[in-house]
């Protein structure tokens, strides 16, 4: 099965960047979030949420992705179990999107070695106290040179972007 | 061609404001250096060749008419909100504000009526058809540039290497545009237009002559204040994808192998499928000009510029440490067939051209 996983932490707009690239509206697992995470955002998927896209052979690209909240982390390696790579899409208005970028890259750290990872930071504009040099410095100090792009999940072409530098990685 | 004179121009500013005072040492600076004129800023306005006026002030008014109206000798530059209607043969009356490039035209002209003065012995009366109130732009200061062999003009790409690699912010004309303020220290272009308009500068800037004069960080902010900011990193890259004329910059060679600390961020540049392919391989490792055209067939031009632009915004890691080989894996035909098919379906273009 060919999936390509979507994580990061709750309301860097996974759900919505699946959405803009699937043929069908995301199924979505959300309930009414009732910890301190309520003051951004009413609802959070608990399990995952998924979409597609079909190949030209009929076959199918599923498009998943994991739930938000760290405490779920036990369905991320059930998740990425045969996935292709990996989309990390990144809140910059979190309170440290350096620590959940470092958080992230940790957590999926084997699926990224056999696979691949790209990085998609949103809401550039309406937090500007990081910028994307900071998520860059923090991958260098690392010695990772991995894609990493500013994007609004709303916009296809942005998530197309992300998907694009996901497939050139994979292939060379 | 510029005319050299070995003219000296008295000014001196009355009741204007501070930024009309980082203007016109602006000005002075860009005239000082297309070694046209060398203009001396005194304390005392009397007997200044040219007498920079706020007609808004109380100082200003004050000495126009007690002084500088009656003065046949002495030619007055009335800034103000609204167009006067009374004024002498010898002044020049500009609605505010105040650019740079009216600046230099107006004193630029007032050297010329100077030198024709000097040489016929009769200091004619200025005639305003010359110089229209406030009417001059930016395209008349470069359109005698314009009709100047283009050879030797730096690009707007060059113009900003320059100045990130001094880290010195400069101002740029751009002929029919309006003023771009660089400040490498910062990151950031300001502007008027905002980050479309200058995005698209980038793409015409082999049609279009610039002129730009270093400035100082405090005239940076004066004269920036209230500008659209534009990240200077994303002006770059886009002006070295456009404007590299198919070279390598002097900085890099085509023998040595480089390779990319950090990806372009490629969501808000101009983006073309190849740079994808080529931060792929440049992102896994060392590879010089030659071997990466040798390994993606893609045209020359289009590998410098992608250099040059990365070397430009600091993502090129040019003393790489060895290649570990994990990159040379080569991948299933299979794996191979479904991005491609993948690419296929999101209408996402691999081609290099």
């Amino acid at each position: 099965m060919n999936k390509i996983i979507f994580t990061g932490p709750m309301g860097a707009g996974k759900t919505t960047a699946i959405g803009s690239i699937s043929e069908v509206p995301p199924i979505r697992t959300d309930v009414k979030t009732t910890d301190s995470a309520m003051q951004r955002k009413e609802l959070t998927t608990v399990a995952m949420d998924y979409g597609f896209f079909t190949l030209d052979d009929g076959s199918k690209v599923h498009l998943y992705g994991t739930p938000g909240q760290a405490r779920f982390d036990y369905m991320w390696s059930i998740l990425t179990e045969g996935g292709i790579g990996l989309v990390l899409l990144l809140d910059n208005a979190n309170e440290s999107p350096l620590d959940d970028l470092v958080f992230y890259l940790d957590a999926f750290k084997d699926f990224i070695e056999k696979t691949g990872v790209v990085i998609g930071i949103t809401r550039m504009d309406v937090a500007s106290d990081l910028s994307l040099m900071d998520y860059q410095e923090v991958l260098m100090e690392r010695g990772q040179v991995f894609p990493l792009f500013e994007v609004d999940a709303r916009e296809p072409d942005d998530v197309k972007i992300l998907i694009h530098a996901l497939l050139a990685i994979l292939q060379y | 061609m510029s005319q050299t004179s070995d003219l000296q121009i008295t000014v001196c500013g009355v009741g204007i404001s501070d930024t009309e005072k980082v203007i016109l040492r602006v000005a002075s600076g860009i005239l000082k250096e297309q070694r046209k004129i060398e203009i001396l800023q005194v304390a005392e306005p009397q007997n200044v060749t040219l007498a920079l006026i706020d007609m808004d002030s109380d100082t200003g008014r004050e000495y126009y008419e007690e002084y500088a109206k009656k003065n046949k000798q002495q030619y007055s530059l009335l800034l103000c909100q609204e167009a006067l209607d009374a004024r002498g043969a010898r002044d020049i009356v500009l609605t505010k504000p105040l650019r740079v490039q009216v600046l230099v035209e107006v004193v630029d002209e007032v050297k010329k009526l100077e030198i024709t003065a000097t040489n016929k012995k009769d200091k004619a009366s200025f005639s305003m058809s010359q110089l229209p109130a406030n009417a001059v732009t930016a395209e008349a200061i470069t359109a005698a540039a314009e009709n100047e062999p283009a050879a030797n003009a730096p690009s707007l790409f060059l113009t900003l290497l320059d100045a990130q690699i001094k880290q010195q912010a400069v101002q740029i004309f751009y002929s029919g545009r309006r003023t771009l303020f660089i400040n490498p220290c910062r990151s950031i272009l300001a502007s008027a237009s905002p980050p479309q308009v200058i995005m698209g500068l980038t793409r015409e800037q082999d049609s279009i002559r610039i002129q730009s004069v270093p400035i100082s960080q405090e005239d940076f902010e004066l004269l920036a204040k209230g500008h659209i900011v534009t990240p200077l990193n994303d002006v770059l890259w886009n002006s070295a994808i456009f404007g590299s004329r198919g070279r390598l910059i002097k900085e890099l060679s085509n023998k040595i192998p480089v390779r990319l600390k950090a990806w372009p961020n490629l969501t808000r540049v101009d983006f073309h499928p190849a740079h994808m392919q080529i931060a792929a391989i440049l992102g896994k490792q060392a590879l010089s000009l030659d071997e990466l055209q040798q390994k993606t067939q893609f045209p020359i031009a289009d590998l410098a510029a992608f250099l040059n632009a990365a070397w430009a915004v600091r993502l090129l890691d040019t003393h790489p440490a060895p290649s570990t080989g994990a990159a040379n894996t080569p991948k299933g035909a299979a794996k191979s067939n479904l991005l491609a098919k993948i690419a296929r379906r999101l209408n996402i273009s691999t081609s290099s051209s």
